[in-house]
């Protein structure tokens, strides 16, 4: 997509619709500028067989310094590079005096998952170890030089987005790109990562009304990395929470994934190589169900392997930033307007902001910029910002009428063309019918069965081709209501689009309570001490200990989370099934002996019958 | 939605295995207590204390049995999950004595049917019908049916035109710059 200029006007809608974000209370980082970020950074290159080399110090490095060291070669990743890891002195003084204090997990993610995710998330602490990780205290470090950053004097300080406007199939979709200085999520708040630099958007889509008046019509946030349908919400959406016409948007804690809602949020890692696992298990669930038992089946999800769930808190009991607020936005385009050029960064810069820490799986290594992504190409938000959220599929409010209209013709024009064919074919079938009944005398066998087969050829596709027309009279009625319904001002449930959105977790999940919260806390590495009590000091009860200590278990989880019922029906069913096994075996000879008994009475009763009749 | 006639067996098996069980717990405490005529009393010296809870276990699991099958006949929904927890236990104890070396396999047979018989789709379908009817409440009017929850969960309360925690006017303490107060803290 070329680079559009922006006019005053596009400024404007930018700044009509800038959105409220609300964070929550404890967050160390705010939107801030990426060319401030870029001037205090330094420039790092990591080359696979050699050690990351410096290239421009810290204070040192502006636009024209950056596109001269980000030379092309291959298998080198560039990187900024602002924050270095505090000590341990550093890091506990900054968290007793840091605003950390003022939060409060409330039930922590543990307590609201089962037994297998607790013992799989020991495991996830400790790949940390092995995969690569950014180094402990660095968030800390981070923390400080932001503060630095924010105390210091000039025209960088404050909260900024970066702003971008773009036209896209009669949407204009503008785009607000935040910059943090670090994720720290993982270490401040629990989560999945943490990472130097952090790029967020909201995109508010806007297009022009009846009237020629632009009004918006959708939002679509970025939340981790996802895209597609669930991205946005109508504007009209009753759970929408606005200011005027400034959306509020609600910052995960650490992680500034961006929520439509207040609460708190279960993204899940899924556990590497799983999927075939949960594929299994689903496929003996589907055989159970068929035969009989169990509840039946429902689709499956978007998610099959087995995942650990962080909680993400986007509970906005913090600092609030946006029109009418304790802390304002400042604007940085990130496309040319008038006199004034984009920042060649944009365009051109496609390291990393902030430290590459080598992890395996990508997660704890800093992102991008806002226009590509590592493998240096453009990301879709970028190119595509309609239909990154899906939205390419849906016509601006304006144009659904005469959108639907162009459908209802296309609608037509198949019905006519479907009644065509359906009367030439009818006209076919009928004289092939005829030719077939003139010659039946006179036909061998084999033409007769290659004749029929003609017929019955053609008669099924006749059927398919009314079956589709049918179809295409549904639809045409379907259209028709759908007009008038769009023509008397209802355009339909403004959630129609969603399939597995993100939502905060539900209140009773909340309201857990403590115990369960000591319960989820302690559970783990109680159960792994019995355990190995059990194995040094009592072998001889070993698996009956194991077996009831892991009834006993399930049966608190099952409380904690008023599961009872399942558990019962769970352990019953496998008992029986294990219960069935050993009959199956210990009965295996006199089993099969009475199975061939059985076949063998039942032929000779066949048989005797057809003899008989 | 129909009794299957599958239950009102299973109620008359559970009151049935109540009764048995009832009557060896008694005769048990009978003879403890050595109320029974000289002939029948048993010695009970070589009862270990593993045993006693055995007896004790069977006695709970006698009630359990007894209150499980009237609740199967009377169409009780929670009669489901008790007569499971009753098979289960059963199930449990014949599967224990099998690890001991015992062979308790004819009675082994009954649980594992009552089971799968209670786990089939129809038979819980059933009892889920029960708990369904029991929940609502007579005389209440039915809610509105939200047709925009029912696509996308429930609803985050808010008001989606103004956010009074927002107005600049009013002070709350969540209202206070963060960032601020912790650049003064360091």
């Amino acid at each position: 997509m070329t680079m559009q200029h922006l006019t005053n006007n596009d400024l404007a809608l930018l700044r009509r619709f800038e959105p409220i974000l609300c964070f929550n209370r404890g967050e160390q980082f705010y939107p801030m500028s990426a060319d401030l970020y870029l001037r205090q950074a330094g420039l790092w290159r990591h080359r696979p067989d050699a050690d990351p080399a410096l290239l421009v110090p810290p204070g040192k490095l502006d636009d024209a310094t950056l596109m001269e060291r980000c030379e092309e070669i291959a298998g080198a990743v560039y990187y900024l590079r602002v924050a270095h890891a505090a000590s341990l002195a550093e890091v506990r003084a900054f968290r007793h005096s840091s605003t950390l204090r003022d939060f409060h997990t409330g039930p922590g993610r543990l307590v609201r998952v089962g037994l297998l995710p607790r013992f799989l998330d020991l495991f996830f602490s400790l790949s940390l170890l092995l995969r690569g990780n950014t180094p402990g205290g660095l968030a800390v470090g981070a923390a400080q030089r932001y503060q630095i950053f924010e105390q210091g004097s000039g025209s960088h300080r404050g909260t900024w987005y970066h702003g971008r406007v773009v036209r896209q199939h009669g949407y204009i979709a503008l785009q607000y790109y935040f910059f943090y200085a670090f994720n720290d999520w993982r270490s401040s708040f629990h989560g999945v990562n943490d990472h130097e630099g952090d790029w967020e958007m909201v995109t508010v889509y806007a297009a022009r009304d009846k009237f020629g008046q632009i009004q918006p019509c959708w939002m679509a946030c970025t939340a981790h990395l996802g895209e597609g349908d669930d991205l946005r919400r109508r504007w009209d959406d009753p759970g929408l929470e606005r200011l005027g016409e400034h959306p509020i948007v609600y910052v995960g804690a650490g992680s500034h994934a961006n929520y439509f809602f207040r609460g708190e949020y279960m993204p899940a890692v899924e556990v590497p190589f799983t999927q075939p696992l949960a594929r299994a298990w689903r496929e003996i669930r589907r055989l159970w169900a068929r035969l009989g038992q169990g509840d039946s089946l429902g689709p499956p999800k978007t998610q099959e392997g087995i995942h650990i769930p962080f909680v993400d808190y986007a509970r906005g009991d913090g600092l609030r930033v946006g029109p009418g607020q304790p802390q304002t936005w400042q604007v940085c385009l990130l496309q040319p307007i008038a006199e004034s050029p984009a920042p060649t960064w944009v365009d051109n810069y496609r390291g990393l902001w902030g430290l590459r820490s080598g992890d395996l799986l990508g997660g704890e290594d800093a992102p991008t910029g806002p226009r590509f992504d590592r493998s240096g190409g453009e990301r879709k938000r970028w190119y595509d910002p309609v239909g990154w959220s899906g939205l390419d599929k849906t016509p601006p409010p304006a144009a659904a009428i005469e959108t639907l209209e162009q459908q209802q013709q296309r609608l037509r024009e198949r019905r006519e063309e479907l009644t065509h064919t359906i009367d030439d074919l009818t006209a076919q079938l009928m004289g092939m019918e005829m030719g077939v009944a003139a010659q039946r005398a006179t036909f061998s066998r084999d033409e007769a069965v290659k004749a029929q087969r003609q017929l019955e050829n053609m008669e099924k596709e006749l059927m398919q081709l009314k079956a589709e027309r049918a179809d295409v009279d549904v639809a045409e009625e379907q259209c028709a209501a759908y007009a008038e319904r769009l023509a008397a001002g209802d355009p339909g449930d403004p959630r129609a689009h969603l399939h597995a959105p993100d939502l905060p977790v539900s209140a009773a999940d909340l309201r857990l309570g403590r115990l369960a919260a000591i319960w989820s806390a302690v559970s783990i590495g109680v159960l792994l001490l019995i355990l190995v009590v059990l194995v040094q000091f009592f072998p001889s009860i070993l698996i009956p200990g194991a077996a009831v200590l892991l009834g006993v278990y399930a049966f608190i989880e099952a409380l904690f989370h008023r599961t009872l019922d399942g558990l019962i029906r769970g352990v019953a069913v496998a008992l029986a099934l294990v219960a069935t096994v050993v009959l199956v075996i210990q009965f295996a000879l006199p089993l099969l002996l009475a199975l061939v008994v059985l076949v063998g009475i039942f032929i000779l009763v066949e048989n005797v019958r057809e003899l008989i009749t | 939605m129909k009794r299957p006639r599958g239950v009102i067996i299973i109620g008359c098996l559970l009151l049935l295995q109540g009764l048995v069980l009832s009557a060896v717990v008694a005769a048990i405490i009978l003879a403890f207590t050595r109320q029974l005529p000289p002939d029948l009393v048993i010695s009970l010296e070589g009862i270990s204390p593993l045993n006693w809870a055995s007896v004790g276990a069977n006695a709970v699991v006698a009630v359990l049995s007894l209150v499980g099958g009237v609740a199967l006949l009377l169409a009780r929904p929670w009669a489901w999950t008790l007569a499971l927890l009753v098979q289960g236990y059963s199930l449990a104890v014949d599967l224990w004595g099998v690890y001991q070396g015992r062979t308790p396999y004819l009675e082994m047979v009954i649980p594992i049917v009552i089971i799968f018989y209670l786990n089939t789709r129809s038979v819980s379908r059933y009892f889920e019908s029960l708990r369904h009817r029991t929940s609502v409440r007579p005389h209440t009017a039915p809610t509105a049916l939200n047709t925009q929850n029912a696509s996308a969960g429930p609803l985050v309360p808010g008001d989606n035109t103004l956010v009074p925690t927002l107005t600049p006017t009013r002070t709350q303490p969540d209202q206070q710059p963060v960032r601020h107060e912790s650049a003064q803290r360091s």
